[in-house]
């Protein structure tokens, strides 16, 4: 079910725990806390196993924690999937949501 | 708005950006401003305070690894210099710009310091104001206090945001950049401006926005700020 970012959110985070480092974690909660706060409202949907991220601009992404590392896809035709298992990884993956986000915004 | 500027030539001038918190891309609008005003041949140091994505160093051209840092450390303050003569620092706690000190290679003009951040409209927003306004002490000569505020937000969210950041005794200039459908002609800003609905087309580029827009409410900013001088 969507819901609104606040509520949505916390839902979200709760699937942190799927990912057993606590670096991961702190990852996750970081990437879903900026996603669902980027300007004009984002809506959060959460599932057993991802989260999804989606706006009226066409803006999608769903983030799948895994024990060890957690994969962001961006997009929703073809769509680009990232492994996060660093911080470099996470800079990586919320760099490029950040683009599609503005890149969907601006059309 | 009249292209021709007026700028302050005795001193400089302190700018307060505020935009509507989750609503406005706060970076694009704070970018697009500095590089207006740097593009005049005005020093501009510009403070960015607050949380949400994006932040300058996107529209600077900043590598992932630095302008997210943030992110996970919100002690981390990006800054650095950008030709045309603007240095920036942008913090997600304006607590922790304790230490920064701006460069202002710039000297031979006067420097203009914008401080942009966002507010909701909320009873929680003056403590943000005071905490703004005590880093901007540190690097401007008018106790932290703007000579003027750019506000951009909804008409329906702009009067309590006016609330929080003006102090009546001070006397700042208001000027209301509206966004959304509705007049703002009952904001109470001396000045009032529509956002253009295109503005957006330059978000996901990674370089300050040129939009003449910037250009035209930098101009008539520092023109009512000269005047405002000139009549006192």
């Amino acid at each position: 079910m969507k819901s609104d970012t606040a509520d949505g959110l916390d839902k979200a985070l709760a699937l942190a725990e799927r990912l057993i480092q606590e670096d991961m974690r702190r990852f996750f909660n970081a990437f879903c806390g900026d996603v669902a706060g980027f300007p004009g409202g984002v809506r959060i949907e959460t599932t057993p196993f991802e989260v999804r991220f989606d706006s009226d601009s066409g803006f999608k992404v769903s983030v799948s924690p895994y024990r060890k590392l957690f994969l962001v896809s961006i997009g929703e035709r073809t769509p680009c999937s990232l492994r996060v298992g660093s911080e470099e990884d996470f800079y990586a993956a919320l760099d490029l949501t950040l683009q599609h986000f503005l890149e969907c915004a601006g059309e | 708005m009249k292209p021709e500027t007026d700028a302050p030539r005795s001193a400089g001038a302190h700018i307060w950006l505020v935009t509507q918190r989750g609503r406005i891309n706060r970076a694009h609008f704070a970018a697009g401003c500095s590089f207006a005003l740097a593009g005049k041949g005005l020093g501009v140091t510009l403070l960015e305070f607050d949380t949400g994505l994006p932040n300058i160093g996107y529209y600077f051209g900043i590598e992932a690894s630095r302008y997210l840092r943030p992110v996970l450390d919100d002690t981390v303050i990006v800054a650095g210099s950008i030709e045309p003569g603007i240095e920036f620092a942008s913090c997600r706690r304006p607590e922790s710009f304790h230490g920064f000190t701006a460069a202002r290679t710039k000297t031979d003009s006067p420097n203009i310091a914008l401080a942009a951040f966002e507010l909701c409209g909320a009873a929680s927003d003056s403590g943000h104001v005071d905490a703004v306004r005590q880093q901007c002490s540190r690097i401007d000569v008018s106790d932290g206090k703007p000579d003027a505020v750019v506000i951009v937000a909804d008409a329906g969210t702009v009067q309590p945001i006016i609330g929080s950041v003006v102090d009546r005794s001070s006397g700042e200039l208001i000027f209301h950049v509206v966004c959304g459908t509705e007049s703002g002609r009952h904001s109470g800003a001396s000045e009032i401006y529509p956002l253009p609905d295109g503005i957006r087309s330059s978000w996901s580029v990674r370089a300050a926005p040129e939009d003449p827009f910037f250009d035209g409410l930098v101009s008539n900013v520092l023109q009512v700020i000269s005047h405002r001088r000139k009549a006192l």
